[in-house]
């Protein structure tokens, strides 16, 4: 018996049947309708005519009717010539492959090739849009002249009358149109907020050089506008130009002004979409069909755009479902998996999200009231679409994939009915930036390659960084502060960012004004500081046996502290009674540390307890010492756990600063500039230091004793520890170590 | 396919044939006042200035006469003379549409729609021949009333009247009012008793062809 190769089952063609368009040689045969529906539609337009003649005059008959339509509408014979005449000019491409080359590649391929070639696509976006105008104008000339009974040309030339008169019952439409509509326009418009800013290259001033302390993010910032400016450098050898670059970090950090810069550096027009865009009640998706329209108008007629996105997780995302499973957005890792050695990579990806998941739950009952409303904005939205709304979420993404669709109606429909492909738009250079505070909030179709391309944490800024933008913001005004004292500065203000930095030298200023002078002294820029980070302080006076006691407590947080906490320095030491607190000592650490030692929290320990004794001892002022122990013991046990959960003895190393420091909540700056844990331990390999009074004897293998000593090598010495500043909202953060406080009753 | 090929060649064919050729009639119609009649292909229409200036008299007015008028002479050399003009060897139909006042709607009848172009009854005649009307022989060949839709009506009188030459032209005629009667239409065609002779089915279609859709 044989067995009969079974056919392809009907209405099926097998995988890899279809030729590729590219490969035909001939034209792809039209359908019998194709062939025939513009005929068909010519005679029966035709019919029309003479159905109409016949209507207008009860004495025509069919014959005369044809025959008077045949000569007064003769157009339509001569575009059924012209139909017949394509038709058979399809039928030769279709069955002879040298006539359909010659016409598609020699005759239409040569002159694409040529107006390609020697005109820019803005010039040919123009002429094809007067073209298409002509078009039209050409259509409407027809039709009114065949309603007026006049030529096209003359009905051209009188189509302004025409307009004349027929504005009083246009008006009447529009206005009884606008009646109705303009009470909810209205009401649309005074609720919508925001919107969209179009600054035209002259208008932006910024330039790279204006962005202090993101060096790193500016230079991979730089190789997009390298890439933008000059596309065919690797379009050329096949790859495709990054057309989205997502900036994330802490607020005030200079998302907005590197985008700006981008504008400033490039010449291109600059797009700022405020977030409010998205929030408008009914007018999101309308905002983004005309944004992108004249987006995609800016970037032919200037060679590119550059489009800033603030505040882009008021986009909002889909829910879980749409983020695929466990795993958390490229670049970027969960809050609590931050400071983990590795982000937690080496976890599988079931552990990293049961992390997470407990994670969150213990952050949202330590979270804030505000925080978590505003959390439940952004992801609530969970299948609704997008923080925006009325699916603003999804019509970004369309439009983002769109821009490498076919566009225009005589392109897409027009042609396609007259049996020609609809040409693909010009390669719109238009680079999407994106700012967010939140990056988790943002939908992870957003942030997919193709999209957004490029995602850049820009943080807090470095030492170096800091002492650039001071430097930056204080040559726009008159000072006496020394390279020295610029650098002290950077070194106090751990976590300032450019905002915070152009604040505080502001409010020195303002400083210095008050007291009649021009130029800006250190006292000023202290003053401001301190008047920034604590407060004003409350000019009130102790009676002597308080002052006494305050000052015997701070002065017991203090000495202990200068004893024993080697890896800090004293920012401020003060009895000055402030909104919350009758005196304060502050340590700040001299240079950025990423890692937190067992050492640290048994000197917070001793420092705290310092306190407890002066008080006992010394003056009877019993302060929140123990009470202060025993957070600052549960705070060491959570880091002795978070190391337990990384499978790490806490004995080997540093551990995770996030997981163990009371600063959990300020977690960027526990981000690693170089792996921690077992990566750090060929720079850290000794194991953490003992306890400090008895750990004298290992000051050499103690890093942060090698520190101190090398710094008391320096000129400043102590003078220079007492006047580090730290600040009262950032102890926990920023040194892991909250201020000792004496704020307890007597 | 190829039997739906071939059916649109058909339709194909079909409109191509059959807009082939000239029409048969050349269709006259006043689109604002619904008037129609058709005249054989072969006439040749009057222009709308010539038709006012001898309709005016030679007053060397342009202005239209009427709300409508129309001339079409089946001469080879077509002149607007002809509408008044003695010896016209060849038909020539004259369409006129006019407004009626008041006082004429009030008195408007048949025997004012004979003698709306030229005195037909005897009554009229004997005033026009009181006044030099330079007419005469006058002989009555048709008199009827027609009625068309919407209240259309009026009356179709053909008669000859011989000029002070001697010539003898028929003059076929047909007059209507509408139902309120506040206008008059009127179709006159005449020629030389001869030519209507010849012409009489001719004529007699484009008289019968006048039509009013009075709005």
């Amino acid at each position: 018996m044989t067995i009969t190769p079974a056919g392809p089952v009907e209405g099926l063609r097998p995988p890899g049947e279809r030729p590729r368009d590219e490969d035909r040689r001939t034209r792809k045969p039209l359908s019998f309708w194709d062939r025939v529906k513009f005929l068909l539609l010519l005679v029966l337009v035709w019919l029309v005519l003479v159905w109409s003649a016949m209507a207008n005059n009860p004495l025509i008959g069919f014959a005369d009717a044809a025959r008077i339509e045949a000569r007064s509408a003769s157009w339509v014979f001569v575009l059924i010539a012209l139909e017949a005449l394509r038709q058979i000019h399809f039928l030769i491409s279709e069955h002879w492959a040298a006539y359909h080359h010659f016409w598609t590649h020699t005759l239409f391929g040569g002159f694409e090739r040529v107006t390609h070639r020697r005109l820019s696509d803005w010039t040919r976006f123009r002429i094809w849009r007067l073209l298409i105008w002509l078009f039209w104008i050409a259509v409407i000339a027809v039709v009114v002249g065949k309603v007026t009974h006049t030529n096209p040309f003359l009905a051209l030339l009188h189509m302004p009358g025409y307009i004349w008169h027929a504005l009083p019952f246009v008006f009447q439409i529009v206005f009884a149109m606008l009646f109705l509509i303009i009470q909810f326009a209205a009401l649309f418009w005074f609720l919508s907020r925001g919107g969209v800013d179009v600054y035209m290259p002259d208008d932006i001033k910024t330039r790279f050089a204006d962005v202090w302390g993101q060096d790193h993010v500016l230079a991979k910032v730089k190789e997009n506008i390298l890439y933008l400016e000059h596309p065919e450098q690797i379009e050329d050898r096949g790859g495709y130009v990054p057309g989205g670059i997502l900036l994330w970090g802490p607020p005030g950090t200079g998302k907005t002004l590197m985008a700006e810069a981008v504008a400033g550096e490039t010449g291109k027009p600059y797009v700022f979409v405020d977030p409010g865009a998205f929030i408008n009640m009914f007018f999101g998706i309308g905002v983004l069909k005309v944004l992108f329209r004249k987006l995609r108008r800016l970037a032919l007629r200037y060679g590119g755009v550059i489009v800033f996105f603030d505040e882009a997780d008021s986009l909002g995302n889909r829910g879980a479902l749409a983020q695929g499973g466990p795993g958390f957005p490229r670049g970027m890792t969960p809050a609590p998996h931050r400071a983990g050695c590795h982000g937690f990579s080496y976890l599988s990806q079931d552990v990293q999200w049961l992390l997470l998941r407990r994670e969150m739950q213990s952050g949202i009952e330590d979270e804030p009231e505000g925080r978590r409303s505003k959390q439940i904005i952004g992801g609530g939205m969970g299948g609704g679409g997008g923080g925006g709304g009325m699916g603003t979420l999804q019509a970004l993404l369309t439009e983002l994939s769109g821009l490498k669709k076919p566009r225009g109606f005589v392109n897409r429909h027009i042609r396609r009915i007259f049996g020609m492909r609809p040409k693909p738009p010009p390669k719109y250079r238009i680079l999407v930036m994106m700012a967010s505070n939140m990056p988790e909030a943002l939908d992870e179709a957003l942030l997919r390659p193709g999209r957004i391309d490029r995602i850049y944490k820009v943080g807090y800024p470095s030492k170096a960084g800091r002492v650039k933008t001071y430097e930056g913001y204080l040559a726009k005004v008159r000072h006496e502060l020394t390279p020295e004292q610029v650098d002290k500065l950077a070194i106090i203000t751990p976590y300032a960012t450019g905002a915070t930095i152009k604040d505080t030298v502001n409010e020195a200023l303002i400083t210095a004004i008050r007291d009649g002078r021009d130029v800006i002294t250190w006292q000023d820029v202290i003053r401001a500081k301190q008047l920034k980070e604590l407060g004003p302080p409350e000019d009130v006076e102790y009676i002597e046996r308080e002052r006494h006691a305050v000052a015997v407590h701070e002065a017991c947080h203090a000495l202990v502290a200068y004893r024993t906490r080697q890896h800090m320095e004293i920012d401020i030491a003060t009895i000055e009674k402030g909104s919350d607190y009758l005196g304060m000592v502050a340590s700040i650490p001299p240079e950025d540390q990423f890692t937190r030692w067992r050492s640290e929290y048994e000197t917070d320990i001793l420092v705290s307890l310092a306190g407890h004794h002066g008080g006992v001892v010394h003056g009877g002022l019993l302060g929140h010492g123990l009470h202060r122990v025993l957070v600052l013991h549960r705070q060491a046990a959570r880091g002795r756990l978070a190391r337990r959960r990384a499978g790490r003895p806490e004995e080997e190393g540093p551990g995770p600063r996030a997981g163990a420091a009371p600063g959990a909540g300020r977690p960027d700056r526990g981000q690693p500039r170089q792996p921690a844990g077992p990566g750090r331990g060929s720079a850290h390999p000794e194991p953490g230091p003992g306890p400090v009074p008895g750990a004298r004897a290992g000051d050499a293998q103690d890093p942060h004793r090698r520190r101190r000593a090398r710094r008391a090598g320096a000129p400043a010495g102590p003078a220079h520890r007492r006047q580090a500043v730290r600040g009262r909202g950032l102890p926990a953060a920023a040194g892991g170590v909250p201020p000792e406080r004496s704020d307890g009753a007597p | 396919m190829r039997r739906g090929l071939a059916g649109l060649w058909l339709v194909l064919i079909v409109v191509i044939v059959s807009a082939c050729g000239a029409p048969q009639y050349t269709y006259v119609a006043s689109s604002d006042s619904h008037a129609f009649f058709k005249v054989p292909g072969g006439w040749h229409k009057i222009s709308d200035t010539a038709l006012a200036k001898t309709l005016r008299g030679g007053s060397g007015s342009t202005e239209p006469v009427g709300v409508w008028a129309a001339g079409y002479d089946g001469s080879d050399a077509p002149s607007a003379d002809h509408v008044f003009g003695a010896v016209v060897p060849q038909p020539f139909a004259f369409a006129l549409v006019e407004p009626l006042s008041a006082s004429a709607s009030s008195s408007m009848s048949y025997n004012e729609l004979r003698d709306i172009f030229l005195p037909v009854t005897a009554a009229t005649r004997q005033n026009a021949v009181k006044s030099g009307f330079p007419l005469t022989g006058f002989h009555l060949l048709r008199n009827s009333v027609l009625t068309q839709e919407q209240g259309v009506h009026g009356v179709r009188v053909t008669f000859n009247y011989t000029f002070p030459n001697g010539s003898t032209d028929t003059f076929d005629q047909v007059a209507f009012t509408n139902a309120d009667n506040t206008e008059v239409y009127l179709l006159v065609l005449h020629c030389t008793a001869a030519c209507y002779q010849h012409h009489h089915g001719e004529i007699d279609t484009v008289m019968q062809s006048f039509t009013i859709r009075s709005s």
